[in-house]
């Protein structure tokens, strides 16, 4: 092959893998734009839960919870923030088939996937492990996800949401004094938390 | 930030300008592209190709005299892109009418859209990415940016061009060889 059409070929090659490499740092822009986004839906969420949930419960019924009953009252899995499906998108990537099983409540299935994601799939570690955490969450088999929880909680980006996973994994395990450090440390993370404040006082 | 000086950062492919041009028109672009009649997810992925066709413009110098603003231009490639990839796709779009505009912004956003890779450049695509950093950033400078054998000497701080050359041909040798096993 001549030099000549050589190169077209290579210039087109080239470019079609710097366009990909443009494309993910563009994503990745998009999907710290969403985590900022969702970060305020969280604190919304709790507020909900508080005043619909719990506040509700224990005024009408005046009567205190187990650490089980506590536990299924705030827990909900964490929604899909990172890879918004669209229903009728034809060749999902690799990492929004893995989120539509998630999303689906095919959790075993979201696991395996999870550990075939790497930051060249335009996902960071951190959030593969606090939606692996989430999975294992789901099927009960809370010492794994505890020990998702406790390497993203050191993450600047799931931080938060980490604490409060892991205060309820331990109301959940009956380990009342891991619980109150966690739901301590949220409560000095965001004072106004009225969730974190009920809580405490409720396990207290 | 001047306009002009904007479009000199962009030329220099500087990153934190990108971050800033797309964090800034993101809102209004998908605002802008709603009367379409089209997914968010959809908007989203033409918006940030038509940010890929303004840097690639900006550092082949094809907008250095830009006569509209950049928000203009980026609109302009991004409402085509859509209509493009809605037409690939089979997705209904509503029509738009049709503008008196500065620049062919139609054929611009057709440009983006190349002809499916044959075999061999499949091949290159792979072989370029498992290159070695020095190798893939000359071929880069040459092949996507269009630099010329000096420019990249000067970039790379070499003090002979013909240093650039030897290397430019080592690194194609190395790829010509990975796609042949």
């Amino acid at each position: 092959m001549e030099d000549k059409e050589f190169d077209k070929h290579l210039k087109k090659a080239i470019t079609t893998e710097e366009r990909k490499i443009q494309k993910a740092f563009l994503r990745s822009i998009e999907t710290s734009l969403k985590t900022s986004k969702k970060r305020f839906n969280w604190q919304i969420a709790a507020s909900i839960v508080i005043l619909l949930g719990f506040s509700g419960y224990f005024l009408l019924f005046n009567q205190s919870l187990s650490n089980e009953e506590l536990y299924s009252k705030y827990f909900s899995p964490y929604e899909n923030v990172v890879e918004p499906i669209v229903r009728d998108q034809i060749n999902l990537s690799k990492k929004a088939q893995i989120f539509s099983l998630y999303e689906q409540g095919e959790y075993e299935k979201a696991i395996d996937g999870f550990n075939q994601l790497t930051p060249q799939d335009s996902i960071d570690v951190a959030t593969i492990c606090f939606y692996k955490a989430n999975s294992y969450l789901q099927l009960k088999q809370f010492e794994k996800a505890k020990a998702l929880f406790s390497q993203t909680q050191n993450t600047q980006e799931w931080n938060q949401e980490s604490i409060w996973y892991l205060a309820l994994i331990a109301i959940k395990l009956d380990d009342t004094d891991a619980a109150l450090i966690y739901l301590k440390k949220l409560q000095k993370k965001n004072i106004k938390n009225e969730a974190t404040k009920e809580l405490i006082k409720s396990i207290n | 930030m001047s306009e002009h000086q904007l479009i000199l950062l962009l030329k220099e492919s500087d990153k934190e300008a990108l971050k800033m041009v797309y964090i800034e028109n993101r809102i209004p672009f998908i605002n802008f592209a709603r009367k379409f009649k089209v997914s968010e997810n959809d908007i989203v992925d033409a918006y940030q190709d038509a940010i890929i066709v303004l840097s690639e413009k900006a550092f082949k110098g094809e907008i250095d005299n830009l006569n509209c603003s950049v928000k203009t231009y980026l609109f302009g490639i991004g409402k085509y892109i859509l209509f493009e990839k809605a037409r690939k796709t089979q997705k209904k779009v509503l029509d738009f009418p049709l503008e008196k505009e500065d620049y062919n912004y139609k054929s611009i956003a057709e440009d983006f859209f190349e002809e499916a890779p044959n075999k061999l450049e499949l091949l290159l695509q792979k072989g370029f990415a498992s290159l070695g950093k020095k190798c893939k950033e000359v071929l880069r400078l040459f092949y996507y940016r269009g630099f010329t054998i000096d420019e990249i000497s000067d970039r790379l701080g070499y003090k002979d061009k013909n240093v650039v050359k030897s290397q430019k041909s080592r690194c194609i040798k190395q790829l010509k060889e990975k796609i042949n096993n």
